[in-house]
Protein backbone atom coordinates (compact mmCIF):
# COMPACT_ATOMS: atom_id res chain seq x y z
CA UNK A 1 0.00 0.00 0.00
CA UNK A 2 0.86 3.18 -0.45
CA UNK A 3 1.20 6.09 2.23
CA UNK A 4 2.25 10.05 2.00
CA UNK A 5 5.59 9.08 2.92
CA UNK A 6 5.62 7.27 -0.40
CA UNK A 7 4.00 9.91 -2.27
CA UNK A 8 6.82 12.39 -0.79
CA UNK A 9 9.47 10.40 -1.79
CA UNK A 10 8.09 10.22 -5.43
CA UNK A 11 8.21 13.91 -5.82
CA UNK A 12 11.71 13.89 -4.54
CA UNK A 13 11.97 11.33 -7.65
CA UNK A 14 10.42 13.30 -9.85
CA UNK A 15 12.44 16.56 -9.01
CA UNK A 16 15.63 14.45 -9.20
CA UNK A 17 14.72 12.76 -13.24
CA UNK A 18 13.62 16.65 -14.45
CA UNK A 19 16.92 18.42 -12.89
CA UNK A 20 19.19 16.01 -14.36
CA UNK A 21 18.90 16.53 -18.39
CA UNK A 22 18.35 20.22 -17.39
CA UNK A 23 22.12 20.28 -15.36
CA UNK A 24 23.69 18.55 -18.35
CA UNK A 25 22.09 21.15 -20.75
CA UNK A 26 23.52 23.86 -18.28
CA UNK A 27 27.18 23.06 -19.05
CA UNK A 28 26.88 23.04 -22.19
CA UNK A 29 25.29 26.36 -22.18
CA UNK A 30 28.17 27.92 -20.84
CA UNK A 31 29.98 26.99 -23.74
CA UNK A 32 27.59 28.31 -26.36
CA UNK A 33 27.22 31.60 -24.39
CA UNK A 34 31.19 32.36 -24.51
CA UNK A 35 31.14 31.48 -28.10
CA UNK A 36 28.15 34.00 -28.67
CA UNK A 37 29.99 36.75 -26.62
CA UNK A 38 33.07 35.92 -28.93
CA UNK A 39 30.85 36.70 -31.69
CA UNK A 40 29.40 40.13 -30.34
CA UNK A 41 33.13 41.53 -29.53
CA UNK A 42 34.29 40.33 -32.87
CA UNK A 43 31.37 41.81 -34.38
CA UNK A 44 31.54 45.42 -32.80
CA UNK A 45 35.27 45.04 -32.58
CA UNK A 46 35.68 45.00 -36.80
CA UNK A 47 33.05 47.44 -36.75
CA UNK A 48 34.80 49.62 -34.81
CA UNK A 49 38.16 49.26 -36.64
CA UNK A 50 37.01 49.53 -39.53
CA UNK A 51 34.51 52.79 -38.75
CA UNK A 52 37.82 54.25 -36.77
CA UNK A 53 40.55 53.68 -39.67
CA UNK A 54 37.72 55.21 -42.16
CA UNK A 55 37.53 51.94 -44.27
CA UNK A 56 34.10 52.25 -43.81
CA UNK A 57 32.63 56.24 -43.32
CA UNK A 58 30.93 56.71 -39.98
CA UNK A 59 29.12 59.10 -41.15
CA UNK A 60 27.48 56.35 -43.22
CA UNK A 61 27.68 53.13 -40.81
CA UNK A 62 28.56 55.57 -37.26
CA UNK A 63 30.79 53.66 -34.88
CA UNK A 64 30.12 51.07 -31.53
CA UNK A 65 32.30 54.07 -29.43
CA UNK A 66 29.42 56.30 -30.55
CA UNK A 67 26.33 54.73 -30.83
CA UNK A 68 26.64 52.67 -27.58
CA UNK A 69 26.42 55.98 -25.57
CA UNK A 70 23.75 57.31 -27.68
CA UNK A 71 21.73 54.05 -26.43
CA UNK A 72 22.98 54.74 -23.11
CA UNK A 73 22.21 58.24 -22.50
CA UNK A 74 18.64 57.57 -24.20
CA UNK A 75 18.00 55.09 -21.42
CA UNK A 76 19.18 56.40 -18.70
CA UNK A 77 17.30 59.53 -19.54
CA UNK A 78 14.11 57.96 -20.00
CA UNK A 79 13.72 59.59 -23.40
CA UNK A 80 14.53 56.12 -25.57
CA UNK A 81 12.51 54.36 -22.80
CA UNK A 82 9.38 56.50 -23.37
CA UNK A 83 9.41 55.74 -27.17
CA UNK A 84 10.00 52.28 -26.27
CA UNK A 85 7.15 52.21 -23.92
CA UNK A 86 4.91 53.18 -27.02
CA UNK A 87 5.78 50.59 -29.53
CA UNK A 88 5.45 47.83 -26.85
CA UNK A 89 2.33 49.22 -26.06
CA UNK A 90 1.17 48.97 -29.86
CA UNK A 91 2.89 45.35 -30.11
CA UNK A 92 1.41 43.84 -26.71
CA UNK A 93 -2.15 45.02 -28.05
CA UNK A 94 -2.11 43.84 -31.60
CA UNK A 95 0.15 40.91 -30.60
CA UNK A 96 -2.75 39.76 -28.12
CA UNK A 97 -5.73 40.79 -29.90
CA UNK A 98 -4.18 38.74 -32.87
CA UNK A 99 -3.94 35.88 -30.51
CA UNK A 100 -7.34 35.86 -28.90
CA UNK A 101 -8.68 36.25 -32.46
CA UNK A 102 -5.94 33.88 -34.08
CA UNK A 103 -6.79 31.25 -31.51
CA UNK A 104 -10.73 31.21 -32.05
CA UNK A 105 -10.77 31.68 -36.00
CA UNK A 106 -8.16 28.35 -36.05
CA UNK A 107 -10.52 26.67 -32.94
CA UNK A 108 -13.60 27.33 -35.76
CA UNK A 109 -11.45 26.22 -39.00
CA UNK A 110 -10.82 22.60 -37.58
CA UNK A 111 -14.13 22.03 -35.81
CA UNK A 112 -16.50 23.16 -38.29
CA UNK A 113 -16.10 21.95 -41.79
CA UNK A 114 -18.52 24.14 -43.35
CA UNK A 115 -16.40 27.25 -41.94
CA UNK A 116 -13.24 25.42 -43.27
CA UNK A 117 -14.48 25.35 -46.90
CA UNK A 118 -15.91 28.58 -46.67
CA UNK A 119 -13.38 30.65 -45.12
CA UNK A 120 -9.93 29.22 -45.29
CA UNK A 121 -9.58 30.10 -49.13
CA UNK A 122 -9.95 33.88 -48.33
CA UNK A 123 -7.91 33.87 -45.13
CA UNK A 124 -5.46 31.99 -47.51
CA UNK A 125 -5.47 35.05 -50.31
CA UNK A 126 -5.69 37.50 -47.77
CA UNK A 127 -2.48 35.90 -46.09
CA UNK A 128 -0.41 36.60 -49.01
CA UNK A 129 -1.57 40.22 -49.71
CA UNK A 130 2.03 42.12 -48.45
CA UNK A 131 0.22 43.42 -45.00
CA UNK A 132 3.04 46.41 -45.48
CA UNK A 133 1.97 47.78 -48.82
CA UNK A 134 -1.86 48.03 -47.04
CA UNK A 135 0.12 50.31 -43.92
CA UNK A 136 -1.13 53.69 -45.79
CA UNK A 137 -4.23 52.38 -46.26
CA UNK A 138 -4.99 51.36 -42.65
CA UNK A 139 -3.37 55.27 -41.62
CA UNK A 140 -6.30 56.60 -44.13
CA UNK A 141 -8.68 54.80 -42.53
CA UNK A 142 -7.63 54.48 -38.91
CA UNK A 143 -5.55 57.73 -38.35
CA UNK A 144 -2.29 58.69 -37.54
CA UNK A 145 -1.88 56.92 -34.28
CA UNK A 146 -1.89 53.85 -32.13
CA UNK A 147 -4.58 52.26 -33.79
CA UNK A 148 -3.93 51.99 -37.33
CA UNK A 149 -0.32 50.64 -36.07
CA UNK A 150 -2.24 47.96 -34.10
CA UNK A 151 -4.14 47.13 -36.69
CA UNK A 152 -1.65 46.49 -39.29
CA UNK A 153 -0.24 44.29 -36.21
CA UNK A 154 -3.08 42.02 -36.62
CA UNK A 155 -3.30 41.67 -40.22
CA UNK A 156 0.11 40.51 -39.92
CA UNK A 157 -0.10 38.06 -36.51
CA UNK A 158 -3.49 36.99 -36.79
CA UNK A 159 -3.35 34.27 -39.96
CA UNK A 160 -0.01 33.13 -38.40
CA UNK A 161 -2.00 32.42 -35.07
CA UNK A 162 -5.08 31.11 -37.09
CA UNK A 163 -3.39 28.74 -39.18
CA UNK A 164 -1.02 27.18 -36.48
CA UNK A 165 -4.14 26.66 -33.93
CA UNK A 166 -5.87 25.28 -37.06
CA UNK A 167 -3.00 22.83 -37.96
CA UNK A 168 -2.04 21.83 -34.40
CA UNK A 169 -5.67 20.90 -33.83
CA UNK A 170 -5.91 18.37 -36.47
CA UNK A 171 -2.60 16.97 -35.42
CA UNK A 172 -4.71 14.86 -32.60
CA UNK A 173 -2.92 11.19 -32.98
CA UNK A 174 -5.72 8.79 -33.96
CA UNK A 175 -4.86 6.30 -31.35
CA UNK A 176 -5.63 9.04 -28.78
CA UNK A 177 -9.17 9.82 -30.37
CA UNK A 178 -9.84 6.22 -30.68
CA UNK A 179 -9.05 5.83 -26.82
CA UNK A 180 -11.06 9.14 -26.00
CA UNK A 181 -13.62 7.52 -28.04
CA UNK A 182 -13.85 3.85 -25.92
CA UNK A 183 -13.65 6.20 -22.94
CA UNK A 184 -17.08 7.70 -24.32
CA UNK A 185 -15.58 11.43 -23.90
CA UNK A 186 -17.99 13.83 -24.84
CA UNK A 187 -17.13 16.69 -27.11
CA UNK A 188 -15.63 19.23 -24.90
CA UNK A 189 -13.67 16.67 -22.92
CA UNK A 190 -11.94 15.30 -26.15
CA UNK A 191 -11.07 18.61 -27.05
CA UNK A 192 -9.90 19.76 -23.26
CA UNK A 193 -8.11 16.23 -22.45
CA UNK A 194 -6.78 14.94 -25.73
CA UNK A 195 -7.34 17.87 -29.09
CA UNK A 196 -6.16 21.02 -26.97
CA UNK A 197 -2.62 19.68 -25.60
CA UNK A 198 -1.53 17.58 -28.70
CA UNK A 199 -1.97 20.87 -30.43
CA UNK A 200 -0.38 23.39 -27.90
CA UNK A 201 3.31 22.85 -29.21
CA UNK A 202 1.69 23.83 -32.77
CA UNK A 203 -0.03 26.80 -31.31
CA UNK A 204 2.78 27.98 -29.07
CA UNK A 205 5.09 27.61 -32.29
CA UNK A 206 2.68 29.75 -33.94
CA UNK A 207 2.25 32.87 -31.05
CA UNK A 208 6.48 32.90 -31.17
CA UNK A 209 6.01 33.56 -34.93
CA UNK A 210 3.61 35.80 -34.16
CA UNK A 211 4.87 38.15 -31.50
CA UNK A 212 7.90 38.54 -34.17
CA UNK A 213 5.92 39.92 -36.53
CA UNK A 214 3.94 41.74 -34.21
CA UNK A 215 7.25 43.80 -33.12
CA UNK A 216 8.30 43.98 -36.89
CA UNK A 217 4.48 45.60 -37.58
CA UNK A 218 4.61 48.43 -34.71
CA UNK A 219 8.42 49.50 -36.03
CA UNK A 220 7.65 49.57 -39.61
CA UNK A 221 3.78 51.13 -38.89
CA UNK A 222 5.36 53.56 -36.70
CA UNK A 223 7.86 54.14 -39.52
CA UNK A 224 5.82 54.94 -42.14
CA UNK A 225 3.90 57.40 -40.10
CA UNK A 226 7.10 59.33 -39.04
CA UNK A 227 5.88 60.33 -35.54
CA UNK A 228 5.42 58.14 -33.44
CA UNK A 229 7.35 55.04 -31.16
CA UNK A 230 10.57 53.84 -31.45
CA UNK A 231 10.00 53.74 -35.10
CA UNK A 232 9.23 56.93 -35.78
CA UNK A 233 12.24 57.85 -34.51
CA UNK A 234 14.34 55.74 -36.33
CA UNK A 235 12.58 57.25 -39.47
CA UNK A 236 13.07 60.76 -37.71
CA UNK A 237 16.93 59.54 -37.21
CA UNK A 238 17.73 58.10 -40.50
CA UNK A 239 15.70 61.34 -42.29
CA UNK A 240 18.42 63.66 -40.96
CA UNK A 241 21.49 61.49 -41.01
CA UNK A 242 21.97 60.83 -37.57
CA UNK A 243 23.00 57.50 -37.88
CA UNK A 244 24.58 57.44 -34.29
CA UNK A 245 21.08 57.91 -32.94
CA UNK A 246 19.38 55.60 -35.52
CA UNK A 247 22.00 52.76 -34.71
CA UNK A 248 21.38 53.19 -30.61
CA UNK A 249 17.55 53.04 -30.98
CA UNK A 250 18.54 49.97 -32.96
CA UNK A 251 20.73 48.46 -30.16
CA UNK A 252 17.75 49.28 -27.48
CA UNK A 253 15.29 47.39 -30.17
CA UNK A 254 17.04 44.80 -30.25
CA UNK A 255 17.07 43.36 -26.28
CA UNK A 256 13.84 44.53 -26.16
CA UNK A 257 12.71 42.31 -28.32
CA UNK A 258 15.36 39.42 -27.54
CA UNK A 259 14.11 39.68 -23.85
CA UNK A 260 10.42 39.31 -24.92
CA UNK A 261 11.29 36.61 -27.03
CA UNK A 262 13.13 34.95 -24.35
CA UNK A 263 10.48 35.38 -21.60
CA UNK A 264 7.77 33.69 -24.12
CA UNK A 265 10.11 30.98 -25.10
CA UNK A 266 11.06 30.31 -21.24
CA UNK A 267 6.82 30.00 -20.35
CA UNK A 268 6.68 27.65 -23.61
CA UNK A 269 10.05 25.14 -21.75
CA UNK A 270 7.96 25.48 -18.48
CA UNK A 271 4.38 24.30 -20.16
CA UNK A 272 5.49 21.96 -22.32
CA UNK A 273 8.34 20.21 -20.50
CA UNK A 274 7.31 16.29 -22.20
CA UNK A 275 7.78 17.59 -25.27
CA UNK A 276 11.58 18.22 -24.69
CA UNK A 277 11.92 14.50 -23.43
CA UNK A 278 10.05 13.63 -26.54
CA UNK A 279 11.98 15.47 -28.81
CA UNK A 280 15.05 13.61 -27.42
CA UNK A 281 13.43 10.26 -26.70
CA UNK A 282 15.61 9.42 -24.10
CA UNK A 283 15.39 6.77 -21.14
CA UNK A 284 15.89 7.13 -17.51
CA UNK B 1 -10.11 -31.06 -9.87
CA UNK B 2 -8.52 -31.13 -13.43
CA UNK B 3 -4.92 -32.83 -14.17
CA UNK B 4 -3.15 -32.52 -16.98
CA UNK B 5 -3.83 -36.35 -17.89
CA UNK B 6 -6.41 -34.46 -20.50
CA UNK B 7 -4.78 -35.35 -23.85
CA UNK B 8 -5.58 -33.26 -26.52
CA UNK B 9 -8.05 -30.03 -26.86
CA UNK B 10 -11.33 -31.24 -28.30
CA UNK B 11 -12.61 -28.85 -30.65
CA UNK B 12 -16.22 -28.27 -30.63
CA UNK B 13 -18.03 -26.80 -33.65
CA UNK B 14 -20.29 -24.21 -33.20
CA UNK B 15 -23.06 -26.00 -35.37
CA UNK B 16 -26.04 -24.87 -33.92
CA UNK B 17 -27.37 -21.06 -33.66
CA UNK B 18 -27.08 -20.92 -30.41
CA UNK B 19 -23.33 -20.48 -29.49
CA UNK B 20 -21.42 -22.63 -27.40
CA UNK B 21 -21.84 -22.92 -24.10
CA UNK B 22 -18.45 -23.44 -21.64
CA UNK B 23 -17.78 -26.82 -21.49
CA UNK B 24 -14.58 -26.66 -19.29
CA UNK B 25 -16.28 -23.95 -16.06
CA UNK B 26 -12.87 -23.01 -15.82
CA UNK B 27 -13.88 -19.69 -15.75
CA UNK B 28 -17.51 -19.37 -15.32
CA UNK B 29 -19.09 -17.43 -12.69
CA UNK B 30 -15.17 -16.43 -12.06
CA UNK B 31 -15.87 -12.78 -9.86
CA UNK B 32 -12.95 -11.41 -7.63
CA UNK B 33 -12.60 -10.29 -4.20
CA UNK B 34 -13.13 -6.75 -5.32
CA UNK B 35 -13.90 -6.75 -8.69
CA UNK B 36 -17.70 -6.06 -9.85
CA UNK B 37 -19.81 -9.13 -10.89
CA UNK B 38 -18.62 -10.26 -14.19
CA UNK B 39 -20.52 -9.91 -17.52
CA UNK B 40 -21.97 -12.22 -19.94
CA UNK B 41 -20.91 -11.28 -23.56
CA UNK B 42 -22.92 -12.70 -26.43
CA UNK B 43 -22.71 -12.74 -30.15
CA UNK B 44 -25.88 -13.41 -31.77
CA UNK B 45 -25.62 -14.48 -35.91
CA UNK B 46 -23.31 -11.69 -36.48
CA UNK B 47 -22.12 -10.70 -40.09
CA UNK B 48 -20.61 -7.70 -41.17
CA UNK B 49 -19.49 -6.51 -44.57
CA UNK B 50 -17.25 -3.30 -46.09
CA UNK B 51 -16.91 -1.53 -48.92
CA UNK B 52 -13.46 -1.67 -50.56
CA UNK B 53 -12.32 1.45 -52.77
CA UNK B 54 -13.16 0.20 -56.00
CA UNK B 55 -17.36 -0.27 -54.70
CA UNK B 56 -17.21 -4.08 -53.98
CA UNK B 57 -18.43 -5.22 -50.47
CA UNK B 58 -16.16 -7.58 -49.14
CA UNK B 59 -17.71 -9.61 -46.20
CA UNK B 60 -15.46 -9.07 -43.54
CA UNK B 61 -17.78 -11.59 -40.48
CA UNK B 62 -19.58 -14.33 -42.16
CA UNK B 63 -22.79 -15.63 -38.97
CA UNK B 64 -20.80 -15.30 -36.08
CA UNK B 65 -22.33 -16.82 -32.86
CA UNK B 66 -20.43 -17.05 -29.51
CA UNK B 67 -21.39 -16.90 -25.80
CA UNK B 68 -18.71 -15.76 -23.50
CA UNK B 69 -19.46 -17.00 -19.73
CA UNK B 70 -19.04 -14.52 -16.79
CA UNK B 71 -15.36 -14.19 -15.70
CA UNK B 72 -14.59 -16.42 -18.53
CA UNK B 73 -11.28 -15.60 -20.16
CA UNK B 74 -11.84 -16.31 -24.36
CA UNK B 75 -9.16 -15.94 -26.98
CA UNK B 76 -10.08 -15.58 -30.64
CA UNK B 77 -7.31 -16.47 -33.04
CA UNK B 78 -6.96 -16.01 -36.93
CA UNK B 79 -5.15 -15.22 -39.84
CA UNK B 80 -4.94 -11.91 -40.29
CA UNK B 81 -7.72 -10.13 -42.14
CA UNK B 82 -10.36 -12.69 -40.34
CA UNK B 83 -11.79 -9.86 -38.95
CA UNK B 84 -10.74 -10.52 -35.38
CA UNK B 85 -10.57 -6.50 -34.93
CA UNK B 86 -13.90 -6.35 -36.51
CA UNK B 87 -15.42 -8.42 -33.70
CA UNK B 88 -14.00 -6.67 -31.03
CA UNK B 89 -15.24 -3.11 -32.28
CA UNK B 90 -18.75 -4.37 -32.82
CA UNK B 91 -18.56 -5.89 -28.97
CA UNK B 92 -17.31 -2.64 -27.71
CA UNK B 93 -19.76 -1.22 -29.50
CA UNK B 94 -17.58 1.36 -31.93
CA UNK B 95 -18.86 -0.13 -35.25
CA UNK B 96 -22.85 -1.85 -35.82
CA UNK B 97 -23.15 -5.27 -37.32
CA UNK B 98 -24.86 -5.02 -40.38
CA UNK B 99 -26.51 -8.45 -39.66
CA UNK B 100 -27.24 -9.66 -36.01
CA UNK B 101 -26.45 -8.10 -32.21
CA UNK B 102 -24.23 -8.34 -29.45
CA UNK B 103 -25.70 -8.14 -25.86
CA UNK B 104 -23.09 -7.52 -22.41
CA UNK B 105 -24.90 -8.52 -19.24
CA UNK B 106 -28.46 -8.89 -21.39
CA UNK B 107 -27.67 -5.05 -22.66
CA UNK B 108 -26.63 -3.77 -26.14
CA UNK B 109 -23.10 -2.39 -25.93
CA UNK B 110 -22.35 1.50 -26.73
CA UNK B 111 -18.82 3.39 -25.93
CA UNK B 112 -17.76 4.73 -22.68
CA UNK B 113 -19.39 2.02 -20.86
CA UNK B 114 -17.35 2.09 -18.02
CA UNK B 115 -17.94 -1.29 -17.01
CA UNK B 116 -16.06 -1.94 -20.40
CA UNK B 117 -11.83 -1.61 -20.06
CA UNK B 118 -9.69 -1.66 -23.64
CA UNK B 119 -6.61 -2.62 -24.15
CA UNK B 120 -4.50 -1.83 -27.40
CA UNK B 121 -1.92 -3.02 -29.64
CA UNK B 122 -0.18 0.65 -29.15
CA UNK B 123 -0.66 2.15 -25.76
CA UNK B 124 -2.18 5.53 -27.06
CA UNK B 125 -0.09 7.31 -23.94
CA UNK B 126 -0.71 10.83 -23.64
CA UNK B 127 2.81 12.44 -23.91
CA UNK B 128 2.02 15.33 -21.89
CA UNK B 129 1.21 13.53 -18.64
CA UNK B 130 3.33 11.74 -16.83
CA UNK B 131 3.18 7.98 -16.07
CA UNK B 132 1.19 8.78 -13.02
CA UNK B 133 -1.09 11.05 -14.71
CA UNK B 134 -1.86 8.55 -17.65
CA UNK B 135 -2.71 5.76 -15.39
CA UNK B 136 -5.09 8.29 -13.85
CA UNK B 137 -7.14 9.43 -16.88
CA UNK B 138 -9.37 6.63 -17.38
CA UNK B 139 -10.71 6.98 -13.99
CA UNK B 140 -10.51 10.90 -14.14
CA UNK B 141 -12.52 10.47 -17.27
CA UNK B 142 -15.20 8.18 -15.25
CA UNK B 143 -15.41 10.74 -12.58
CA UNK B 144 -12.83 9.30 -9.72
CA UNK B 145 -12.11 11.76 -6.88
CA UNK B 146 -8.60 12.91 -7.45
CA UNK B 147 -7.45 11.38 -4.12
CA UNK B 148 -8.55 8.16 -4.62
CA UNK B 149 -7.29 7.74 -8.32
CA UNK B 150 -3.88 8.70 -7.13
CA UNK B 151 -3.91 6.25 -4.91
CA UNK B 152 -5.28 3.39 -6.87
CA UNK B 153 -3.02 4.66 -9.59
CA UNK B 154 0.05 4.51 -7.57
CA UNK B 155 -1.21 0.74 -6.39
CA UNK B 156 -1.15 -0.41 -9.92
CA UNK B 157 2.24 1.27 -10.91
CA UNK B 158 3.31 -0.65 -7.77
CA UNK B 159 1.45 -4.29 -9.46
CA UNK B 160 3.14 -3.23 -12.62
CA UNK B 161 6.18 -3.37 -11.14
CA UNK B 162 6.99 0.76 -11.91
CA UNK B 163 6.60 2.39 -8.95
CA UNK B 164 9.84 4.23 -9.86
CA UNK B 165 8.62 5.73 -12.81
CA UNK B 166 5.31 7.85 -11.72
CA UNK B 167 6.93 10.82 -12.40
CA UNK B 168 8.42 10.21 -15.46
CA UNK B 169 7.09 11.05 -19.07
CA UNK B 170 5.91 8.23 -21.66
CA UNK B 171 8.66 9.13 -24.25
CA UNK B 172 11.21 7.92 -21.16
CA UNK B 173 10.12 4.56 -21.17
CA UNK B 174 10.62 1.42 -23.16
CA UNK B 175 8.11 0.20 -25.19
CA UNK B 176 7.20 -2.71 -22.41
CA UNK B 177 6.72 0.01 -19.65
CA UNK B 178 4.68 1.97 -21.94
CA UNK B 179 2.60 -0.78 -22.65
CA UNK B 180 2.61 -1.67 -18.39
CA UNK B 181 1.54 1.59 -18.09
CA UNK B 182 -1.42 0.99 -20.37
CA UNK B 183 -2.36 -2.11 -18.51
CA UNK B 184 -2.49 -0.10 -15.39
CA UNK B 185 -4.88 2.61 -16.64
CA UNK B 186 -6.98 0.17 -18.49
CA UNK B 187 -7.33 -1.93 -15.13
CA UNK B 188 -7.46 1.38 -12.95
CA UNK B 189 -11.09 1.51 -13.78
CA UNK B 190 -11.93 -1.85 -12.66
CA UNK B 191 -13.71 -3.17 -16.10
CA UNK B 192 -15.90 -6.26 -15.67
CA UNK B 193 -15.46 -6.65 -19.32
CA UNK B 194 -11.73 -6.17 -20.56
CA UNK B 195 -11.43 -6.30 -24.60
CA UNK B 196 -8.11 -6.99 -25.38
CA UNK B 197 -6.97 -6.20 -29.31
CA UNK B 198 -3.59 -7.37 -29.69
CA UNK B 199 -2.22 -5.92 -26.43
CA UNK B 200 1.36 -8.07 -26.43
CA UNK B 201 1.83 -7.85 -30.19
CA UNK B 202 4.22 -4.87 -30.59
CA UNK B 203 6.79 -6.72 -27.91
CA UNK B 204 9.68 -8.42 -28.47
CA UNK B 205 9.61 -12.13 -27.13
CA UNK B 206 11.00 -12.23 -23.66
CA UNK B 207 9.02 -8.66 -22.89
CA UNK B 208 5.81 -10.40 -24.49
CA UNK B 209 6.18 -13.37 -22.11
CA UNK B 210 7.09 -11.00 -18.72
CA UNK B 211 3.39 -8.77 -19.46
CA UNK B 212 1.28 -11.77 -20.19
CA UNK B 213 2.34 -13.33 -17.23
CA UNK B 214 1.90 -9.60 -14.85
CA UNK B 215 -1.36 -9.29 -17.02
CA UNK B 216 -2.37 -13.12 -15.77
CA UNK B 217 -1.72 -12.59 -12.36
CA UNK B 218 -3.58 -8.72 -12.10
CA UNK B 219 -6.83 -10.11 -14.34
CA UNK B 220 -6.70 -13.34 -11.32
CA UNK B 221 -7.32 -11.10 -8.82
CA UNK B 222 -9.39 -8.88 -11.27
CA UNK B 223 -11.36 -11.65 -11.87
CA UNK B 224 -13.52 -9.73 -15.06
CA UNK B 225 -14.57 -11.16 -18.49
CA UNK B 226 -12.24 -11.06 -20.95
CA UNK B 227 -12.02 -11.31 -24.68
CA UNK B 228 -8.64 -11.16 -26.04
CA UNK B 229 -8.11 -10.82 -30.06
CA UNK B 230 -4.27 -12.10 -30.98
CA UNK B 231 -2.71 -13.80 -33.80
CA UNK B 232 -0.40 -15.44 -31.62
CA UNK B 233 -1.55 -18.60 -30.30
CA UNK B 234 0.99 -19.64 -27.82
CA UNK B 235 -0.67 -16.39 -25.80
CA UNK B 236 -4.08 -17.52 -26.42
CA UNK B 237 -3.57 -20.46 -24.68
CA UNK B 238 -1.41 -19.83 -22.21
CA UNK B 239 -3.81 -17.11 -21.32
CA UNK B 240 -7.53 -18.35 -22.45
CA UNK B 241 -9.64 -20.71 -21.15
CA UNK B 242 -11.24 -20.96 -24.31
CA UNK B 243 -9.61 -20.20 -27.55
CA UNK B 244 -11.99 -19.47 -30.60
CA UNK B 245 -10.33 -20.38 -34.06
CA UNK B 246 -11.57 -18.18 -37.10
CA UNK B 247 -11.06 -18.65 -40.88
CA UNK B 248 -9.69 -16.86 -42.97
CA UNK B 249 -11.44 -14.01 -44.40
CA UNK B 250 -14.79 -14.14 -44.34
CA UNK B 251 -14.24 -14.88 -41.02
CA UNK B 252 -16.43 -17.71 -39.55
CA UNK B 253 -15.71 -19.64 -36.18
CA UNK B 254 -14.05 -22.59 -37.30
CA UNK B 255 -13.32 -24.38 -34.22
CA UNK B 256 -13.79 -23.65 -30.55
CA UNK B 257 -11.06 -25.28 -28.13
CA UNK B 258 -11.38 -25.81 -24.39
CA UNK B 259 -8.05 -24.88 -22.64
CA UNK B 260 -7.84 -27.44 -20.03
CA UNK B 261 -4.66 -26.21 -17.79
CA UNK B 262 -4.72 -25.58 -14.44
CA UNK B 263 -5.21 -22.00 -12.61
CA UNK B 264 -3.01 -20.42 -11.90
CA UNK B 265 -1.02 -20.67 -14.73
CA UNK B 266 2.61 -19.39 -14.97
CA UNK B 267 3.55 -18.00 -18.10
CA UNK B 268 6.97 -18.98 -18.02
CA UNK B 269 6.63 -22.53 -16.86
CA UNK B 270 4.00 -22.72 -19.28
CA UNK B 271 6.66 -22.66 -21.78
CA UNK B 272 7.99 -26.52 -21.17
CA UNK B 273 4.50 -27.48 -19.96
CA UNK B 274 3.72 -30.79 -22.10
CA UNK B 275 0.17 -30.01 -21.98
CA UNK B 276 0.39 -26.98 -23.15
CA UNK B 277 2.85 -28.03 -26.01
CA UNK B 278 -0.40 -30.60 -26.75
CA UNK B 279 -2.66 -27.80 -26.88
CA UNK B 280 -0.23 -26.54 -29.43
CA UNK B 281 0.01 -28.72 -31.70
CA UNK B 282 -3.50 -29.65 -31.98
CA UNK B 283 -5.08 -26.20 -32.45
CA UNK B 284 -2.10 -25.11 -35.13
CA UNK B 285 -2.86 -28.03 -37.33
CA UNK B 286 -6.03 -26.22 -37.66
CA UNK B 287 -4.92 -22.75 -37.45
CA UNK B 288 -2.33 -23.65 -40.32
CA UNK B 289 -4.41 -24.47 -43.14
CA UNK B 290 -6.08 -21.13 -42.43
CA UNK B 291 -2.76 -19.23 -42.29
CA UNK B 292 -1.07 -21.33 -45.27
CA UNK B 293 -1.74 -20.03 -48.75
CA UNK B 294 -4.64 -22.22 -50.87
Amino acid sequence: MTTVADVGALADDVAVSVARPRRRSKRRNVGARLLQLAVIVGLFGSWQLLASTKVLDPAFVSEPSQFFPAFWHGVTTGDLLSLMGTTLYATFVGFAAASVLGLVAGYLLAEFKLIDLVARPFMTGFNSVPRIALAPLFVLWFGLGALSVIILIVSLSFFIVAFSTYAGLQSCNRDHLLLARTLGAGRFVRFRKFVLPSAAPSIFAGLQLALTYAFLGAVVGEMLQGSQGLGGYLALQMGTFETTNFFGGLVLLVIVALLVAGAVRAVETRMLRWRAYELRGTRR
Amino acid sequence: MRTRSIDVATPVQPTDGSGVQPTNGNGAGRSGPDGPTAPAAVFRGISHSFESEDGTLVTALDGIDLTVSPGEFVAIVGPSGCGKTTLLNILSGLEQPKVGSVEVDGHAVRTGDREVGYLFARDALLPWRTVLGNVELNMELFGVPKEERQHRALALLHDVGLDDYAGSWPAQLSQGMRQRVAIARTLATQPALLLLDEPFSALDAQTKLVLQDAFASLWATLGSTVVLITHDLAEAIALADRVVLMTRGPGRIKAVFPVELPRPRSIFSLQSDEAFHRFYEQIWMQLAEEVTPR
